[in-house]
């Protein structure tokens, strides 16, 4: 083989690989930041949420400028991308996300929009974190999950971590200068805990009962890392 | 975006030659670089040989941009993969002849990695390995580089060894020849 040769057909090699390695957990990270993002303001623009999956979805691609990425998303074929794969129903979802956006970049009427986003999350929780979803609703998980940054981190961690995740402030503030230590990070907004008489067992319980059942969910429902 | 220039902040290699090792590599060298990151050293040093640079990297994130750097240029070679993978780094070189192998990952059997990559190495060829004691063991950063530099005098032969002190905190640099040469 000629050194060219070689060289083609390691980028091509290294594509192939790259893609498999970009895990679906990608697309839960995606709605909930929506959805986060729906909440915190009453009509916020997409765009950097639109650079955000057209850099899942398109790795390769040189484009930096956010409106002719749109324009670029709108044209595409989604489900013959270069990165992470999707199959119809993630199509259908990423679409109905997408041609609802105007030329501002947000959504035309964001009440209706919101409540079929949240049915798309929950959808895709259910679908990927089996498991999981039954321990704890799927809109915090989804929090969890991003604010960790994935589903493979996460499930190597201990559920002291997993319980305190979101308290990263007061757990240092507690470290440095002694105050009392944190019972809850963003567990704590999960209905098993509101209602209950002893927050801080409870929250134990459950962040222990997360824990397995993520990695459970983790090593039944992904693909694991090559070699 | 602003061009950067090879710096020795940025780079371990050009540290290494900022502190006064004069090795690079010849023209027809080819060279196995495991720890490529974005690429910032592999782009500086494909334009000084016309052979081959195999990049070797794990990060998505990062193999992403080397990548799209090997598109551009025309010698370098992705390898999206552990280092530790010594079987599908056999495969990617094609039975090429290495002459140079370097190594910057920071990690706890990084002259484990060392000694199995050197296997793909030619007889002849140099190894430049840059150490970052740290990441082995939190005690003294001296204690640990003396007891990898036992650990490396007895599978190679040390042909000169440097600190790189003030661009990189607790890390040394080492060339290597194999044993049997």
């Amino acid at each position: 083989m000629e050194d060219k040769d070689i060289v083609l057909w390691n980028i091509k090699e290294s594509k192939e690989r790259i893609r498999k390695a970009i895990l679906k957990d990608r697309m839960i990270i995606f709605f909930t930041r929506v959805l986060e993002d729906l909440n915190k303001y009453s009509n916020p623009n997409f765009y950097g949420r639109m650079k955000d999956i057209y850099r899942l979805l398109f790795p390769f691609d040189k484009e930096t400028d956010p409106k002719k990425i749109i324009q670029k998303m709108k044209n595409a074929d989604l489900s013959l991308s270069e990165g992470l794969t999707l199959d119809n129903n993630e199509v259908n979802y990423l679409q109905f996300f997408i041609n609802n956006l105007n030329e501002k970049c947000k959504l035309r009427d964001p009440r209706d929009a919101k409540k079929k986003i949240e049915e798309i999350q929950k959808s895709l929780v259910a679908k990927y974190l089996p498991s999981s979803s039954k321990v704890i609703e799927p809109y915090i998980l989804g929090k969890i999950i991003s604010s960790f940054g994935g589903i493979q981190k996460i499930s190597r961690k201990p559920s002291s971590t997993v319980q305190l995740i979101g308290a990263e402030k007061s757990l240092f503030r507690h470290m440095s200068s002694g105050s009392p230590p944190p019972k809850y990070g963003l567990i704590f907004y999960s209905n098993k805990i509101k209602n209950s008489a002893m927050k801080g067992r409870a929250s134990r319980a459950l962040a222990n009962k997360l824990s397995i059942s993520l990695r459970k969910d983790y090593y039944r429902n992904f693909p694991q890392p090559l070699s | 975006m602003k061009h950067k220039d090879w710096s020795p902040e940025n780079s371990k290699w050009k540290a290494a030659l900022d502190r006064g090792l004069d090795i690079k590599p010849k023209e027809n060298d080819n060279i196995l670089y495991l720890g490529a990151s974005s690429g910032t050293t592999v782009k500086q040093i494909s334009k000084l040989t016309r052979g081959i640079v195999f990049a070797v990297e794990n990060s998505p994130e990062m193999a992403i941009e080397l990548v799209k750097l090997a598109e551009k240029s025309k010698n370098i070679a992705p390898i999206f993969s552990d280092a530790r993978d010594i079987e599908f780094l056999k495969k990617s070189i094609f039975g090429k002849r290495m002459n140079i192998l370097f190594q910057d990952i920071p990690s706890v059997d990084q002259v484990e990695i060392l000694t199995k990559a050197s296997t793909l190495l030619d007889s002849e060829g140099k190894i430049l390995f840059s150490l970052k004691t740290q990441s082995i063991s939190q005690k003294p950063s001296k204690e640990t580089f003396e007891k990898v530099e036992k650990m490396l005098g007895e599978r190679f032969r040390i042909i000169s060894k440097i600190s790189l002190e003030p661009y990189h905190k607790k890390h040394y640099f080492f060339v290597l020849r194999k044993q049997a040469y």
